[in-house]
Formats: structure tokens, C-alpha cells, sequence
């Protein structure tokens, strides 16, 4: 083994191991893994016609994957004729000098749960830069104050247990929270964060799903912080990876329908379709009669890649729907421990592989059992294991 | 040699390639099984365990090692521990020989005969090669299926009969269709088992009236192609006095034993047995029934002082002729 991948080895091996002993870590996990895995059960169980969805929503999304560059061409140009700003960046630190240019320094922002922002540490370059960023999803709000990372990408925060955040918020704002009080801690959280929505000068969030050829986004939440974020902000910034592209509005609601579906909600809370900038505004604080930029990123960062690759191209359907995790016997454990950088669990294994290279993926790939259970749980039956084995060889073969 | 792995993985590959055995046990020391059995009438037909249960059995013994090795894949003096208990090949199977292992095979041979199907088993039994398959040592494997095809062959041999579901796995997804030639018909026991239990109206009878629950191993529960998940909930329900009681998530759902980490990540693979075994306690059952020895091994590590509550399922029907 080479000197700095041992290093990454060794790392994630401590950091695997110290989350198996941690007795409140393991009590969350287990806590949101079986909840959750009970929930999608009997929602499919319910609705078996899921399953049908997900096969229709396959089939679009392989259309796409095939002709990529075309619908990416399209969705740009579709953008554009409604008046977003329509940026394209082809690596991670090219979002970020994108962003970095439009909002500069020394301003607030508000940003939305979005794993595409993690992905390129977005937070903290804009804190870097001198910014006040906040994380308005409560459970991205609770990892940015213990300055921890997500450990799923629905429930970001399901190892943390409530006494904790009972600890963190105490601190925050100089009081004590009594811990079973789950109410006077959202209370908490969403006071504190109302001021900042309407002083934030730039929004930032990413997309579930983007229609390239009628250029709508569509954003799932269950909070409405988004729906916050999105109307009130002086400008708004979206972030979305090229994967989410489909065709048509029609397509993205199918797939919105199954992404909710399979992450164990009936319908989401809130859907929120974002069409193009309004001519004036009369909820945004920006001028009321100039119409409000609205930028959308599009981000490649290996995707492409991954799309071209014809042993790999499977793993860009992902929806993230986050069902193959909660089912993952390695997650229910370790929880996004079993994962790189940013993605989690087998496929988060392959997506690391592509989008933070070999080095970091190794011991994500050598940590899967390859038991299956991801692909009966996956709405569009992805074969991981399969791709995780494939992945195996080219490592091995080095 | 790699950039990428763990020393452990490479050394494993290197057992394989040079000695047929990950664990470096000479080919006639796993066929001890069969030697055992006597004479067996010749036939065409092989049961071939590919090893797997003696292999499994010694690293049951070898607990102690493994434990330590496994905690840090990225270190190298794991490897020079498992080295040394490697190098003395033969002798393995005589210091950490584990019978309930070992013996399963002979009995499955012994189940055949019971039900009239003539069967007979080789002097020589080199490893599958499943684990050149699972840590991605693709090329040596196809490479290896051609030597076992070889081997097969001058043997004379033109069907084989499969105990466990990483080498079934292997042999029809694998050998089948990437290694020239293999073109040996493979019969997996349970299938057969199943067949046989119905066209022989074989009795088989359990003392006392007994409630067991089934483990589905990954690779038939999740096979891509052919699964097996009904053939032993069959067999089992057709021996007398015996009650199946599924656990909460089974058949396609079934959680996986943990196994195919234990050289990684030994404790994770343990944590996950643990997830797996009490669900499986949950059903109140007598008896765990496995149908793989690498499930097998670990619930029992899981299941600690009651690791006797494990069964495979060919031990329990083994048990279940003599007492009928």
C-alpha cells in the first residue's frame, strides 16, 4: 500500500472504529435506520405502484445519461431564455470561484440542506472568504454548530442524539434546554434563524430534480426553510449537479414523486417549482422593481465522467433517495462512516471514486459486504455490488 | 505490490494462486472429508466443497488471530502474524481442526446417499477461488477457473454438486461464462435436496417437536438470476415436528451475517452478526438454521455461550434421517 493512501486507511479505520464504540452515535443510528426502513416497508407495501413509477423514471433518466452533453446544452439554453444566470463549472473550484464571485465577502447567507454544496465544501469557502453562512435545514444547522458532517442525505443528522443538541444550542444562546423538550429546541432553532433569512443578502440551495427543457428546478424539503430561502432572498443562488437533469416538468414531478416515496414519506412536505426570476418582487427584500437574479450552477466534478463510463453510467441514476442506506447493514452501524468525503454507503463508494478519486474511495470500496440488500431497496434496482466489484478489480489491478 | 491494499488481501491472492488454498491447507488435507467416507462407487457426478468448510472451521479456531489482524487492515504486522500460522499449511488442520466444520460435507454426501443419488467426492480438493472474486483479483481468477476446470477434467468429472452459496455463485455467474470450456453441469444441494426429499417420500423426523427460524444467505436470497429462498424452507417444513418461524426481515430482506468483512474489519463484521443474531432470537426459535459456512461461523461468534443454537441446514437434516 502506498504511504498516503495507508494514511487515508488509517484514518478512516480510526474514525470507523471510534463510531462503533460510541454508545449515543450507535443509539441514534440505530434509532433512524429502523425507523425509517419501517416507514418505507409499509409506504410500499401501501403504494405498489411505486415500484412501477420507479422503473418509468429509470428509463428517463438512462435517456439522459446517454445524451448528456445534448441535455446539458438544452438545459443551459432553456435557463438562460428565462432569465437565470446560468453558470457551468466543470470542477469543484470552479463552482467555487463562481459562487465566490457573486457573493464576495462579508455578507449573509442563508444556504439550504445540499449534499452538491458539501460535495464542494461551499460553507466553509464562503466563511473563508469572510461570510456569514447559515445552515437553515435544522438537522445541516445542528452539524454546522458541532462542526460535523452529514451522516445520511435525507436525515443528515440521525446520529446525533437530542441531548446533545440540547448542549450545542445551550451554547449557542446562553440557556439552558432541558433535552426532552424537543419542542423548545425547534422553537430555538427557528427563532434564531427567522432574523436571519430576511437580513441574508444571497440564498443559496441545490435541486432534487431539473427539467431541461421546460427550465424548472424542483426542490423538496420538509421544513420550509427552503421555501423561505427561495422567496425572501435579495438573490438566490442554485447548485445543482448535471445528474439531476431530465427532460421535462412532467418527468421531474414522476421522479419527485419516487424520490419521496422511497425516502419514507408519503408525499414531502413542501415541493417547490422555481420557473425563472419574478419581474418585481413584493416578498423579496431585493429592489421591488427589478427583477431578481436568480443563479443556477451546473456541476459537472466527474459526473460526466462517471456517465461516459459504461460500468459505471448505472450509478448516476441515483435520486438520492437514501432508502439503500438505512437498509445497509454496514450503515447501521457505522452510519456515513462507511462512506468518503461527501457520499456514503456502497454508493457513495462509487460516486467517491469519481468525484474524490481512488486514493480517498479504497477502503469505502473494501468496506462494503456486497450482500445486495442496497439493490432490493433501490427504486431503480441500481446494482451496486456489482459496480463495487468492478471498482475492486481497477484498485486491485494497480 | 498494490497501491491500493491492504498487505492482508495480497497475501491472501498469494496463498490462492500458489497453493490453492487461501489458507495455505494443501488440496489432499481439505479432501480429509471425503477419504473419511471410504469407498464410494465411481461416478462422474462430484459433491466438491471447494474447501470452504474446512477453511471456516479453522478460522472459527483461529479467532483469536484473525480478531487482532482484522482491527487495522492498513497495518502490516497483522499480516506477518497470519503469515506464520499460514506457512505451516498441513498442520492446520490438525492443530485447529474444528469437526462441526469440517464433517459437513461428508454428510451431505451421506444425505445423497440416504436418498439412492450416487455421488462421489475427489482425494483432492483445491479452494474455489471465491475470494480472488470478491476482493477483485479478476484476472487470477479467471486464470484459476481454468486450472479447476483442468483439474475437474482430468478427474473425469462432469457434474458437481455445490454446498454453499459464495461457491455456487461463483461457479454459474463466473466460471460458467467467463472460463472457456467450464462446461460442467452445477446442481446446488438444496435444489437437489429439495427435489429428492419429494420423489424419495424420505422420512425425516426431528424427537421433539421444535421451532427453528432460516437465515437466508445473501447470495441465494439477493442471486441476480436463479434464487434459492423456497427449496430450504421445503426441506425444513417437510421434516416432522418442526415449525419454521420467519424473522422480521427475510427472504430478498434478509440482513447479511457480516461476514465477508471479518478479514477487514473484524468488530464491524461482529457488530453486524450481532444486528442479525438477536433478530433472528427474536422468533424464539430452538435452532438458528444457516445454509452457508461463512454465516454459520459468524452467528456463532455473534451468538457467543449459545453459538449451539447455529445449525446448517444439512447437519440438521442430517440429524433429522438418523433419528427418523
Amino acid at each position: 500500500m502506498r504511504a498516503d493512501v495507508k494514511k487515508i486507511w488509517k484514518s478512516y479505520v480510526k474514525n470507523l472504529t471510534k463510531a462503533m464504540k460510541d454508545k449515543y452515535f450507535r443509539i441514534g443510528v440505530t434509532r433512524a435506520t429502523d425507523s425509517y426502513e419501517e416507514k418505507i416497508r409499509n409506504l410500499l407495501t401501501r403504494f405498489k405502484e411505486s415500484h412501477e413509477l420507479a422503473q418509468e423514471v429509470r428509463a428517463i433518466k438512462e435517456r439522459v445519461i446517454d445524451n448528456i452533453d445534448d441535455f446539458v446544452d438544452k438545459a443551459i439554453n432553456t435557463f438562460r431564455e428565462h432569465g437565470f444566470n446560468v453558470h457551468y463549472a466543470e470542477t469543484e473550484d470552479e463552482a467555487k470561484e463562481i459562487v465566490g464571485n457573486i457573493v464576495g465577502s462579508g455578507k449573509i447567507v442563508v444556504k439550504a440542506k445540499s449534499i452538491t454544496s458539501e460535495e464542494i465544501r461551499l460553507r466553509e469557502y464562503l466563511l473563508e472568504k469572510g461570510n456569514e453562512v447559515w445552515e437553515t435545514d435544522l438537522g445541516e444547522f445542528i452539524l454546522q454548530l458541532l462542526n460535523d458532517r452529514p451522516m445520511h442525505l435525507v436525515t443528515p443528522s440521525l446520529h446525533v442524539p437530542r441531548e446533545k443538541v440540547a448542549e450545542i444550542f445551550g451554547k449557542l444562546l446562553s440557556k439552558k434546554f432541558d433535552p426532552s423538550n424537543v419542542q423548545e429546541l425547534v422553537k430555538a432553532a427557528s427563532d434564531f434563524l427567522r432574523d436571519k433569512y430576511y437580513s441574508a443578502d444571497f440564498g443559496i440551495v441545490g435541486a432534487n430534480v431539473v427539467a431541461a427543457l421546460d427550465g424548472a428546478i424542483i426542490l423538496i424539503h420538509n421544513e420550509g426553510n427552503i421555501r423561505f430561502i427561495t422567496s425572501v432572498s435579495r438573490e438566490l443562488i442554485i447548485l445543482t449537479g448535471i445528474e439531476k437533469i431530465v427532460p421535462t416538468l412532467e418527468d421531474a414531478m414522476k421522479i419527485a414523486y419516487v424520490l419521496s416515496r422511497f425516502a419514507g414519506y408519503k408525499v414531502g412536505g413542501y415541493y417547490d417549482i422555481i420557473g425563472g426570476p419574478r419581474s418585481y418582487n413584493i416578498i423579496s427584500t431585493a429592489e421591488p422593481l427589478q427583477p431578481r437574479k436568480i443563479h443556477i450552477i451546473f456541476l459537472d466534478n466527474g459526473r460526466k465522467k462517471m456517465m461516459k463510463d459504461p460500468e459505471f453510467r448505472e450509478a448516476a441514476l441515483c435520486l438520492r433517495c437514501g432508502a439503500c442506506m438505512y437498509s445497509c447493514p454496514v450503515f447501521k452501524i457505522i452510519a456515513g462512516k462507511f462512506g468518503g468525503p461527501t457520499y456514503m454507503a456502497g454508493i457513495g463508494a462509487i460516486w467517491t471514486y469519481f468525484i474524490d478519486g481512488k486514493e480517498k474511495a479504497s477502503p469505502v470500496i473494501y468496506t462494503c459486504l456486497l450482500d445486495g440488500r442496497c439493490r432490493e431497496r433501490c427504486p431503480l434496482q441500481i446494482d451496486i455490488p456489482k459496480m463495487i466489484l468492478k471498482l475492486r478489480n481497477r484498485l486491485a489491478s494497480k | 505490490m498494490s497501491d491500493y491494499l491492504p498487505e492482508i488481501f495480497l497475501l491472501i491472492r498469494k496463498q490462492i494462486i500458489e497453493k490453492q488454498n487461501p489458507l495455505g491447507i494443501p488440496p489432499d488435507a481439505c479432501a480429509e472429508w471425503c477419504k473419511n467416507l471410504g469407498a464410494l462407487k465411481h461416478t462422474d457426478t462430484i459433491l466438491y466443497s471447494g474447501c470452504l468448510w474446512t477453511i471456516t472451521g479453522i478460522i472459527e479456531r483461529l479467532d483469536f488471530v484473525i480478531r487482532r489482524v482484522a482491527k487495522d487492515p492498513a497495518s502490516d504486522i497483522g499480516v506477518k502474524v497470519l503469515g506464520k500460522f499460514i506457512n505451516i499449511g498441513k498442520k492446520l488442520t490438525v492443530k485447529f481442526r474444528n469437526e462441526i466444520c469440517e464433517n459437513i460435507p461428508a454428510k451431505a454426501v451421506e444425505i445423497l446417499k440416504q436418498l439412492k443419488y450416487n455421488v462421489s467426492c475427489l482425494n483432492e480438493e483445491p479452494y474455489s477461488g471465491a475470494l480472488l472474486h470478491d476482493l477483485g483479483f479478476y484476472d487470477d481468477l479467471v486464470r484459476y477457473g481454468e486450472t479447476l476446470r483442468d483439474f475437474f477434467k482430468q478427474h473425469g468429472v462432469k457434474r458437481i454438486i455445490l454446498l454453499d452459496p459464495h461457491t455456487y455463485d461463483l461457479f454459474i455467474n463466473v466460471y460458467s461464462k467467463e472460463v472457456d470450456d467450464f462446461d460442467f453441469e452445477i446442481i446446488n444441494f438444496l435444489e437437489l435436496l429439495n427435489e429428492l426429499i419429494e420423489k424419495e417420500r424420505l422420512e425425516l423426523r426431528w424427537d421433539e417437536e421444535i421451532i427453528v427460524t432460516y437465515h437466508d444467505p445473501c447470495h441465494y436470497s439477493r442471486a441476480t438470476d436463479k434464487k434459492i429462498i423456497d427449496e430450504p424452507r421445503n426441506i425444513l417444513t417437510s421434516i416432522k415436528n418442526v415449525k419454521l418461524r420467519e424473522p422480521y426481515n427475510t427472504k430478498n430482506l434478509s440482513i447479511c451475517c457480516g461476514a465477508p468483512l471479518e478479514f477487514t474489519f473484524y468488530d464491524l463484521s461482529k457488530e453486524i452478526a450481532k444486528i442479525r443474531y438477536q433478530e433472528l432470537m427474536k422468533t424464539e426459535a430452538t435452532y438458528i438454521i444457516t445454509a452457508c459456512p461463512l454465516c454459520f461461523i459468524n452467528l456463532r461468534r455473534a451468538a457467543g455461550e449459545k453459538k449451539e443454537a447455529i445449525k446448517d441446514i444439512i447437519d440438521f437434516v442430517h440429524s433429522s434421517i438418523k433419528r427418523g
